[in-house]
């Protein structure tokens, strides 16, 4: 034992050192937006309109994405992936906002199709049948468990990699795609009516 | 069903088809406003404390939080109407939501700088500078009239400059603890210590005192000193905290202050600052 009282010794540096030193390595507000945040603006709101699809909704989703990635900003950068697991975050503030919609839905039994505005004439038809389309996977989506879904949506919509997928999620990779091939069987069993007409209309063409 | 009743490709396309991406105009006007905001707050010079409460004001628990809150704050002002005891009880109701809060956002920081100032400390004015991250490591620098010393605190570990001063030495926390030097600085070496202490040691008797605007004040005892804690009333996190004699109380004009700690919290500190080391 070098010393009997060792925590007595110590390393001499004057305050003005420390603080100085410290100053330099804080990394501002501003500057972590810019790093993490910026560059990705524009794919955070297109992720979320894919999936709500609703000016409204899409709005309060950014909000609760932008609040959660603003609190977790410093485990954020730290992670392997940072992009992966924002976008990650925006999808499960859509989903979040799907199943709330949902409940809300069934307890107001309202018809979704009951506040959206008239579509052109022209175009009635079309844009009626899209957004029943719509309607329909967005309800499929909210019934999948939540890792599922955000793995499907992730896989689907980001188009990313099962590696980048597993490290938003906090998973194993063969986790991730476990989640997907589930989800997509559930998926595909519950909207086989639309594949199906889907493809008589290929055929009808 | 069977995969190969339907095909991937007609499932992948219906999907796509329902989520293309077709953001219109006016959708992504509002949501740019939101970006907008963020930056706006962070620009302002008051900014990064501003920032810190935004979640709390423009998303997270927004809605389901604020909407419970509102239901118990509705019931328990009907039970306080009926009841005959209204001061009492709202008076515990209000500690303990303060104290409740406070104790949250200490144990959901991620980083912590504070400074102790302890005039009593070895006689001569001993100051400390505490940092501290999310991961469990912290860092005491202590200043006194016998100059400066460095102790890094880990899970399992304290490091410390041996009496040559280069030399770093490690040993398991469980084999030796700070020396009663150090004392002062160590409740304070971790926010949830820290939060721990307020709800058991400080024994906080009164809430509420406003000290200005966007702070409050709550006070308590521990043993023969008076604890005063200055809250920040957005983040509900500490701004500072006094202790003070007990029998040199207002009565008696000027009180003594035993020791003050001021708090910075959750600006990025970097961790070459924890690696013990000169």
């Amino acid at each position: 034992m070098e010393s009997a009282t060792p925590l007595n010794a110590g390393l001499m540096e004057s305050e003005e050192d420390l603080k100085s030193r410290r100053g330099s390595l804080v990394t501002d507000d501003r500057t972590i937006y810019d790093e993490l945040i910026a560059p990705l603006e524009a794919k955070m709101m297109h992720s979320i309109w894919q999936v709500v699809r609703n000016a409204d909704m899409a709005e309060d989703c950014l909000q609760d994405a932008l609040a959660v990635v603003w609190k977790k900003r410093f485990q954020i950068r730290l992670h392997p992936n940072p992009k992966a697991l924002i976008l990650k975050i925006c999808l499960n503030a859509a989903y979040d906002s799907l199943r709330r919609l949902g409940r809300m839905r069934r307890q107001t039994d309202l018809s979704p199709l009951d506040n959206a505005p008239a579509p052109p004439d022209h175009d009635a038809d079309r844009d009626l049948e899209e957004r029943e389309i719509a309607e329909q996977v967005q309800q499929a989506i909210r019934r999948l468990p939540r890792k599922r879904a955000l793995a499907v949506m992730m896989w689907l919509i980001h188009e990313e990699s099962f590696e980048a997928i597993a490290l938003a999620l906090d998973c194993s990779e063969i986790t991730a795609r476990i989640h997907i091939s589930r989800g997509r069987a559930q998926l595909r069993k519950w909207l086989s009516h639309l594949c199906r007409s889907s493809r008589q209309e290929v055929r009808n063409e | 069903m069977n995969r190969s009743n339907i095909p991937e490709p007609d499932l992948d396309k219906l999907l796509k088809q329902a989520l293309k991406d077709n953001l219109p105009p006016e959708a992504e006007a509002r949501m740019n406003r939101q970006f907008l905001n963020l930056k706006r707050t962070l620009d302002r010079p008051e900014g990064a404390a501003e920032a810190d409460e935004w979640p709390w004001t423009h998303g997270l628990f927004r809605k389901e939080i604020l909407a419970v809150a509102s239901a118990v704050m509705l019931i328990l002002g009907a039970v306080m109407h009926l009841s005959g005891s209204q001061s009492a009880l709202a008076h515990s109701i209000e500690q303990l939501k303060v104290i409740i809060t406070v104790s949250m956002s200490l144990n959901h920081a991620a980083f912590m700088d504070c400074t102790v100032l302890n005039p009593e400390a070895g006689g001569e004015g001993t100051s400390y500078h505490v940092i501290w991250r999310a991961d469990g490591d912290a860092r005491v620098d202590m200043v006194s009239a016998g100059g400066a010393q460095t102790i890094w605190i880990s899970d399992e570990t304290i490091s410390f400059s041996g009496s040559a001063g280069g030399l770093i030495r490690s040993m398991p926390l469980k084999t030796i603890s700070p020396g009663p030097v150090w004392q002062p600085a160590m409740e304070f070496r971790a926010p949830a210590l820290l939060a721990k202490n307020m709800e058991e040691r400080y024994g906080l008797m009164q809430t509420g005192e406003r000290t200005g605007s966007g702070e409050f004040l709550i006070t308590g005892r521990e043993d023969r000193q008076a604890v005063e804690i200055t809250i920040d009333a957005t983040t509900y996190l500490p701004k500072v905290l006094k202790k003070y004699a007990l029998n040199s109380d207002r009565a008696n004009g000027d009180r003594v202050c035993l020791m003050e700690v001021r708090f910075h919290w959750n600006q990025p500190i970097s961790r070459e600052l924890f690696v013990p080391g000169p």
